[in-house]
């Protein structure tokens, strides 16, 4: 209604007005007098108005019949139909927990693309089943598929099928189709190269991509340049079921300033099934790839220690709580102290590296597995000496080996003198001067363990700072060694840093005693 | 008569007869295995008296080997008698535990043509000299080591199954590990 009324107004109203322009109004004369002036004013308004709304009602078509004409031209930019489609992201984004739930939907979508392969395999087999029942072993030996003739052929069928089968087996067995070796022996070939992972042995034939391809991905060699496209790789879809479970270990050792916390964590999610050895970088482990690591079950050696940025303890051992085969861990160097002591460590963990931000009430409170055997500390700034007292107290009798690396500041000069104590059952020690005096080779403690008969190698380290070179002589080794109070001791490694001459009398004498008890020892 | 005098003749599938110590021929595992075995049996089947009549009147034991050609038969045998005072430690799964270097005499002898290092190689496997084998197929991996994949095709008479987008789709998958 409003929008016509505007239109058929004029054209009601132009008859009048037409009635109106014809009449002579202004002319006084034909006019009645009495009704002259206000008649004619009337007049001349309602023409004035009339005029007015006409012309008003005139540019009004002319807007709407503009306006239809640009909405018909202009609608498509609104709507914007020709907007490329939202494309899903090529990894799922992060949420804390990491839920189960999408990365089921996700496994759905892959299960049904599988089947369409599966589905392909089928018809391939169909079309196989037309031909004569023969293959290739894997030997390069040919066979009569028995079974085969057995299940399709019963009577006169079977017949045809085996004379058949005789017939295409001394055709495709002539010379000119077969390898001249057995597949085994170019493989065994292959692996004797100088380099047997070369891509160029996995385009010989398909045979040969599925047998070389596992290797290949098992231990990928990674450096900054091929990161990238490695990435690229595992994280296309079509690898997640074929090539990602190939592998086994991901030394990132090399990979510096490359990576992204999203690259690694994908990686770390990709290779899950079967990952068994994982390297860190020294960059780019943040908080997403911590979260990545509790989903590889079957991880066995995780190692940190090239970590440079802060690692989150509270975060790393909730990781770490979900692994059950963690047999090797090595703590990042750098991280935030953690309070919270309550942690269940891996049940099957026997090397421990510890360092970073570790504290003393860590180290005492915290629950170690009784299985770890192998003990390191490096940069550990906040522990004393009540400290790794406190631990090897407690532990120290399952080690067998127990290495201490210099820079441990927080440690007292003679805060290792009763390892030997604590420790009685060592294979291999590596300690620094700067942690012990020559107490540690006392009779006293000596005399209270009897003799460590386990104990193989010993090494020691200096850091070479000015006051270490007469922490320890060689005199304080000798008489212990003469006393037969390491009757099983082969190897001692003496840093040069330790400042002694090797050609003063007392080296050459722990020398030629320790020779003669059939040990020897190097200096590094 | 004592083992080590023992001869054993082996016949080729072109049908030569090579006669030689037991020692030189049991430098194959599957000759030695067999031997074993049948020795074995004699000892439990026979008595000693009838042991010494074997004795008198024992021929060597024929071993027909139908796979492996009288040339290369002679070629094999010959490593076998070099090498028939040398022991090669295996393990478990019958790999060699120790490395031997390749000496010159081994260079002179694997320098044949390819089709005799093909036959040696087969011959090696089938008989079961792991030694050998090694060596034999060190020679062609030296051969096709800066080979493009085209000529070790042809090398080994591979048929390319590959189409080229499949080639191409591999190479690009696995491009991270190209070159290296």
């Amino acid at each position: 209604m409003p929008i016509n009324f505007p239109i058929f107004r004029p054209f009601l109203k132009s008859g009048a007005s037409m009635c109106l322009y014809k009449l002579p109004f202004w002319d006084d004369k034909r006019l009645p007098s009495n009704s002259s002036r206000t008649f004619k004013l009337l007049c001349f308004f309602l023409f004035q108005a009339h005029s007015f709304y006409v012309a008003v009602s005139l540019i009004h078509l002319f807007l709407v019949l503009l306006g239809g004409v640009t909405s018909c031209i202009f609608t498509p930019k609104i709507a914007n139909k020709r907007r490329p489609k939202k494309i899903r992201p090529p990894y799922r984004r992060y949420t804390y927990g990491s839920s189960e739930k999408g990365d089921d939907q996700k496994t759905g979508d892959d299960e049904d693309e599988e089947t369409e392969a599966d589905a392909e395999v089928v018809v391939n087999l169909q079309a196989q089943s037309q031909t004569p029942a023969h293959f290739w072993t894997s030997a390069g030996s040919q066979k009569i598929d028995v079974l085969r003739i057995a299940l399709q052929g019963k009577g006169e069928d079977g017949v045809k099928l085996i004379t058949k089968s005789m017939e295409g087996l001394s055709h495709s067995s002539s010379p000119n189709n077969r390898m001249k070796l057995p597949f085994e022996i170019i493989l065994h070939i292959i692996s004797l190269t100088p380099n047997p992972r070369h891509l160029k042995y996995t385009m010989l034939s398909k045979r040969f991509y599925h047998a070389l391809i596992p290797d290949i991905y098992a231990v990928p060699k990674l450096t900054s340049q091929n990161f990238k496209p490695f990435v690229d790789t595992m994280a296309s879809h079509k690898s997640k079921k074929t090539l990602c479970p190939m592998v086994r270990e991901l030394d990132l050792s090399t990979i510096i300033q490359a990576g992204k916390n999203s690259y690694i964590s994908k990686l770390l999610r990709r290779c899950s099934p079967n990952l068994q050895v994982f390297v860190a970088p020294q960059t780019s482990f943040g908080v997403s790839p911590l979260i990545s690591l509790k989903q590889c079950q079957k991880i066995r050696v995780l190692d940190l220690g090239l970590v440079s940025e802060t690692v989150n303890l509270k975060e790393l051992f909730e990781s770490l709580k979900t692994l059950p085969n963690l047999e090797q861990l090595s703590f990042p160097r750098a991280s935030i102290s953690c309070e919270d002591f309550e942690m269940n460590w891996p049940s099957s963990l026997w090397y421990l590296r510890l360092s970073g931000g570790i504290s003393n009430s860590f180290l005492m409170k915290s629950s170690f597995p009784s299985t770890i055997s192998w003990l390191e500390f490096a940069h550990c700034p906040y522990v004393s000496d009540s400290g790794i007292q406190a631990l090897l107290s407690k532990i120290g009798a399952n080690l067998t080996h127990l290495a201490i690396h210099y820079p441990m500041p927080g440690l007292s000069a003679t805060c290792l003198d009763k390892v030997l104590y604590y420790c009685p059952n060592l294979i291999h020690l590596n300690i620094n001067v700067e942690y012990f005096s020559r107490e540690a080779f006392d009779d006293d403690i000596l005399a209270s363990i009897g003799s460590l008969k386990k104990l193989r190698s010993l090494g020691i380290d200096s850091s070479g700072l000015l006051g270490q070179g007469f922490k320890l002589d060689p005199d304080d080794l000798l008489i212990p060694i003469a006393e037969n109070r390491f009757p099983r001791l082969k190897t001692i490694r003496i840093s040069e840093r330790l400042g002694w001459n090797f050609k003063s009398d007392s080296v050459q004498q722990l020398l030629s005693e320790f020779q003669f008890r059939g040990g020897s020892m190097y200096s590094f | 008569m004592t083992q080590s005098d023992m001869k054993v003749v082996l016949i080729s599938s072109d049908d030569e007869r090579f006669v030689v110590d037991r020692k030189v021929a049991e430098k194959s595992l599957m000759i030695k295995n067999m031997l074993k075995h049948v020795g074995n049996n004699n000892n439990d089947d026979d008595s000693d008296e009838e042991e010494d009549d074997d004795d008198q009147n024992s021929e060597p034991y024929e071993i027909p080997i139908s796979s492996v050609r009288g040339s290369v038969m002679k070629h094999v045998l010959d490593w076998c008698e070099h090498y028939k005072n040398v022991d090669f430690p295996t393990n478990d799964d019958g790999d060699l535990i120790a490395e031997h270097p390749v000496s010159d005499w081994d260079k002179e002898f694997l320098t044949v043509d390819q089709e005799m290092l093909y036959g040696i190689i087969l011959a090696a496997n089938y008989f079961n000299i792991k030694p050998l084998l090694d060596r034999a197929c060190q020679q062609v991996a030296n051969m096709i080591k800066g080979k493009s994949p085209e000529e070790i095709r042809k090398t080994f008479n591979i048929s390319n199954d590959f189409t080229a987008e499949e080639e191409a789709a591999i190479r690009r998958e696995n491009e991270w590990a190209e070159d290296r």
